[in-house]
């Protein structure tokens, strides 16, 4: 029996290469998705992880800053005799360039007391030895082999003043319990990276190893009591928490994009398994009348199935695998940076493999199911008579009608719920949002069957009719004909659209925001970095320096700001501003939600105050007037909101602060960045250009023009959406593949009745158009209930921006996006049934009739 | 004598199938006269068919020469053939061939449809003609809907609201009851006497086959017999 399973399957699939060919790929593309998105998420996620677990090293608990800037060193020593602490590891660390020669490469670095480092870590020394005095540097075997540079070189290490030379002595593998991320890393001693990096007399951790009978959780809460808010305590994995958030949202849009294209991929394995066995109905049934068994008909119906679902899987996985190497590599370079993470290479591990042919078998059995149990319950002899070859379709109209409209409306419901009183900032929620999204437009195509025929009659017919005359009215029959067919070809076309007018739209209107604020806010004509393109490779610059700058001829003012992730009351990140307010008035007036400019500003030089963002007031619950308690390095200390701001950047609110109120407080001088306005009739390029001679070299300054500064943020918001928009583009190349794919097959079915038309008189234009009409009416009814899926989601987007991503977004009609869909629809729908149209006007007349 | 309507001379007609060539018409020469009746009859691959398709221009000949009233079948394109064929010859098939999606009176005003005549007039044109066949109550069912003899009266309803001069008829009785199937070739006959229409049919009924004044058996390809018979008396 089995090799009778074997050869009939065998000489099915073969015979019908097309249709198999196009069900393999309809699965190969399903699973390519959806592997892309896992391994892509996976290696994002797993390289966080393990950049956490390998600062922690053996360190139980850690004592961490409250940001990027540091805290005082003697909470070390105040932390250290705390009972139940074994020992209290201090380290310092920033992100620097290094050059070696003509070799440039940017490294994290860390300041280490090596006698006490080998606590917490251990270091595999493969040449020279640990640093121990000053201007020495151990590296690992990767970055040495960057800067071609080993024990007894010099290399140059940015500073807060410039290049400072230091010796290599030694260099280690970057494997075990080391310090450092993924990526090259360097160790010196701890009061050189004090002394280069700008903080002296300050720490960015100690690790601490716990006496064997301490309990940790008791140990915690005396250190946080002994820290008193000037740092935090944890483990090391709580680290993770700060990031989290960013690589959920980017992990949810990634997910929704997988999920467009495996929802589009199941439609062409649907349709393309559903009419194979509809085709081979009477084969079948010959079988069935030569003794087979109904369930032996549903098992080599499966088989078969099953057999296209792994071919396609395994095309799927290899070209997933390709996409997320790709992918990751893009985040990493276009948006991840700016976070300073560093995504490694995704790795495709037996998991993803069985998943991924889970996923293209599941699909492919699950879309045979329903055929082959519709085939065997017809008696043979009737499945056997000549005639009309075409699978009848349900009559369940009311009943599709109830559940459709039940999923719609309660998901619906859901969406607007979740829209109105959900906390869209938190991960869950937006999970929840999402799955009602994908619920609430799984019910249109429940329910697009049954509304199908009156969109026929009221729209697609008049105007199929109008535009080709008897030959569109006949195309938009022949799609009535199955609309269930149809509608699940629509449907595919459906979410691809509604994802583009909504991520289009939402991406238009983002950027055109940015670009009112941008033009009201950035007044200055030079920015001044130091290594601004590596960005997450960024070393402070010392005071003096803004002195240096301003004494450069063409230069009016030059600004100091500072900027720096910090955490607040409530343990979350917030983005911290500070600039001197004598200065920023003359040269930027940010609008603000609440609160007046001037007086503000003024509020802000007589210190004791903050402006803050709307996103963060929401968080936080508080308004102008009130009091907001920030963690400073000296304890907490309370500012007055004197102004609340909008909020442009996904950072989760940010907080606006003095300058002098900050060197107090933070007890730091540096600056991250300096503003430059020049002089009236001074060209910003000479003075650029003047800047870069003096000081470019010697502290590998970037020096950004007002415009350069606009295109390169315009360029990393465009990065991520690049990435979404080749998601997109890719689910949509698939629902064009759905409808030629379905075109085709409807073609094969109806083979007969075109050549009916061509005998009893339809010239070949007269067939194309046809079967372009079928195409453009497809299109019409993907693209309408897509547009209007897509506004929606559009309007939810922006209405929810500020806690979806953090930056409100002004509401503006996605014209763009919406066009582009439309084109798609009317455009591309019609382009892609030219094929199938070709094929059917080139059909040989006397073959067409005689088909059965 | 009437004049030849069709004129095959040593028309031939090949196909492939798999590595084999086959000569289904092989170098045939008739001529069909207007307002005859003829009978193509055969065996299962006597190549009948494929001599009606080369009569009605649906096939081009490989070799030879098809003359399809006053034209030369393979010096005219495509475009041209079908414009022939919807214009002035009407067919009738063994399975009806009719377009489910449409009603009955849209089937039958098919040709006029595609010929860009206006649809209420080619409506009322095909209710006349589905009236005549004595389906007036059945203009709005659609094919599935019909039985078999209603079906065909419709497909003849189609062949014929052009009003063209030639018809061909491929096995129209091969699938409808004895009834039936009498009904339609008395049909097909009446044609010819009253109304003057030129008949081809193609048919392995010898009973269906004396309805026509002239008989042509094939065999291989070839005319096997060719005589005239009178036909039966209407």
């Amino acid at each position: 029996m089995n090799g009778l399973y074997t050869s009939l399957s065998r000489t099915y699939l073969l015979a019908k290469k097309r249709r198999t060919a196009m069900t393999v790929i309809g699965i190969a593309l399903g699973v390519t998705m959806v592997t892309a998105v896992a391994l892509t998420t996976a290696a994002l996620v797993a390289n966080y992880r393990s950049v956490l677990e390998g600062i922690g090293g053996r360190a139980e608990l850690q004592v961490t800053s409250i940001g990027g800037l540091g805290f005082p060193a003697a909470i070390r020593d105040e932390v250290a005799v705390v009972p139940g602490v074994r020992a209290a590891v201090p380290a310092v660390s920033s992100g620097a360039p290094v050059l070696a020669g003509e070799r440039k490469a940017a490294a994290s670095f860390y300041g280490i007391l090596p006698d006490q480092e080998a606590l917490v870590r251990d270091y595999r020394i493969t040449d020279g030895r640990l640093p121990l005095a000053a201007g020495e540097l151990a590296i690992t075997d990767e970055l040495a082999e960057r800067l071609s540079a080993g024990p007894g070189d010099t290399v140059q290490l940015l500073s807060t003043a410039g290049f400072a030379p230091f010796t290599v002595v030694g260099v280690f593998r970057a494997q075990g319990t080391v310090r450092g991320t993924l990526g090259p890393f360097g160790v010196l001693p701890l009061a050189e990276a004090q002394r280069i990096f700008g903080r002296p007399g300050k720490l960015d951790t100690v690790d601490l190893l716990l006496e064997p009978q301490a309990k940790r959780a008791e140990v915690k809460a005396r250190v946080e009591q002994v820290l008193a808010g000037r740092a935090r305590a944890g483990t090391p994995a709580d680290r993770a928490r700060d990031m989290d958030s960013l690589l959920d949202s980017l992990i949810f849009a990634l997910g929704i994009a997988g999920s467009i294209s495996l929802f589009s991929g199941g439609f062409i394995i649907y349709t393309n398994v559903g009419m194979g066995v509809t085709e081979r109905r009477r084969e079948l049934s010959v079988l069935r009348a030569l003794g087979m068994r109904r369930g032996e008909v549903v098992r080599l119906v499966l088989g078969e199935a099953a057999l296209m679902g792994a071919a396609g899987a395994a095309i799927g996985l290899l070209l997933g695998y390709g996409l997320a190497v790709g992918m990751v590599e893009q985040l990493t370079r276009q948006f991840l940076a700016i976070y300073g993470i560093e995504a490694a290479g995704a790795r495709l591990g037996p998991a993803n493999i069985a998943a991924g042919l889970a996923v293209g078998i599941g699909v492919a059995v699950f879309a045979a199911w329903g055929p082959s149990r519709e085939t065997v319950a017809i008696s043979p002899v009737e499945a056997m008579r000549q005639g009309e070859l075409t699978r009848p379709e349900e009559r369940h109209g009311l009943r599709r009608a109830l559940i459709g409209g039940a999923i719609t409306m309660l998901a619906g419901a859901g969406i607007i719920a979740v829209w109105t009183w959900g906390d869209l900032s938190s991960p869950l929620t937006r999970q929840i949002g999402g799955g009602l999204l994908m619920a609430f437009l799984l019910g249109i195509v429940v329910l697009m069957p049954v509304l199908l025929p009156l969109l026929n009659r009221w729209l697609l017919r008049p105007l199929a009719q109008a535009m080709f005359g008897f030959t569109g009215r006949l195309a938009t029959d022949n799609l009535m004909r199955h609309p269930r067919r149809t509608a699940a070809t629509a449907s595919a076309l459906m979410v691809s659209l509604t994802f583009m007018v909504a991520m289009g739209g939402f991406a238009a209107a983002q950027r055109a925001t940015l670009e009112d604020w941008f033009r009201q806010t950035v007044g200055w004509d030079l920015l001044v970095s130091s290594s601004y393109e590596l960005i997450g490779a960024q070393v402070e610059m010392d005071p003096a320096f803004v002195e240096d700058l301003r004494a450069v001829s063409g230069v009016r003012i030059a600004s100091p700001q500072r900027f720096s992730r910090i955490i607040m009351g409530d343990g979350a990140p917030a983005f911290l501003q500070v600039f001197d307010h004598t200065l920023l008035p003359m040269y930027s007036s940010p609008p603000l939600d609440q609160g007046d400019w001037q007086e503000g500003v003024q509020r802000l030089q007589a210190g004791g105050a903050v402006m803050i963002s709307t996103p963060l007031a929401d968080r936080l619950g508080l308004g102008m007037g009130d009091e907001l308690e920030l963690l400073t390095p000296s304890g907490p200390q309370r500012f007055r909101i004197v102004g609340i701001q909008k909020e442009l950047a996904p950072f989760g609110g940010t907080v606006h602060l003095d300058r002098r109120d900050y060197v107090t407080y933070w007890n730091d001088q540096t600056v991250t960045v300096v503003a430059l306005v020049t002089e009236d009739g001074a060209d910003p390029a000479a003075v650029q250009a003047e800047i870069m001679r003096r000081y470019g070299a010697e502290r590998n300054l970037t020096v950004q023009t007002n415009q350069g500064y606009w295109d390169a943020m315009m360029e990393r918001v465009a990065g991520f959406y690049r990435l979404m928009d080749g998601l997109i583009w890719v689910s949509i190349l698939v629902s064009g593949l759905a409808i030629a794919n379905t075109l085709f097959s409807g073609l094969l079915e109806r083979r007969r009745e075109f050549g009916i038309l061509r005998a009893t008189g339809a010239r070949r234009a007269e067939t194309m158009r046809v079967v372009v009409g079928e195409a453009l009416s497809t299109g019409a009814v993907g693209g309408l209930f897509g547009l209007g899926a897509g506004l929606l989601m559009f309007l939810l987007m922006v209405q929810s921006s500020q806690q979806f991503n953090g930056t409100a977004v002004d509401l503006r009609f996605p014209w763009v996006a919406t066009l582009t869909a439309l084109g798609v629809a009317l455009i591309l729908a019609p382009m892609v049934g030219l094929l199938p149209a070709r094929w059917a006007a080139r059909m040989d007349v006397v073959e067409a009739l005689r088909y059965e | 004598m009437r004049d030849a309507i069709i004129t095959l001379d040593g028309a031939t007609r090949r196909f492939k199938r798999g590595h084999a060539v086959i000569t289904a018409v092989d170098a045939i020469s008739l001529a069909v006269e207007r307002g005859t009746f003829t009978a193509i009859m055969g065996k299962s691959g006597s190549g009948k068919s494929t001599l009606l398709h080369l009569m009605s221009g649906l096939l081009t000949p490989d070799a030879g020469r098809v003359e399809l009233l006053g034209n030369d079948a393979g010096q005219l394109s495509d475009n041209d053939l079908t414009l022939l064929r919807r214009d002035y010859i009407g067919f009738i098939f063994q399975f009806f061939n009719l377009l489910p999606s449409l009603t009955a009176a849209e089937n039958v005003a098919l040709p006029l449809l595609l010929a860009r005549r206006p649809r209420g007039q080619a409506l009322s044109r095909a209710r006349e003609m589905l009236a005549t066949m004595g389906l007036a109550d059945r203009v709005d069912h659609k094919p599935d809907e019909l039985s078999g003899g209603q079906m065909q009266r419709v497909a003849i309803a189609r062949a014929l609201i052009n009003d063209p001069p030639l018809l061909f008829a491929d096995e129209p009785t091969g699938n409808l009851d004895s009834v039936a199937g009498e009904e339609v070739l008395l049909l097909l006959k009446d044609l010819q006497t009253r109304q003057g229409r030129t008949i081809v049919m193609v048919t392995h009924d010898a009973k269906a086959a004396a309805y026509g004044d002239r008989i042509i058996t094939l065999r291989d390809g070839r005319v096997q017999q060719d005589i005239a018979t009178g036909g039966v008396a209407v």
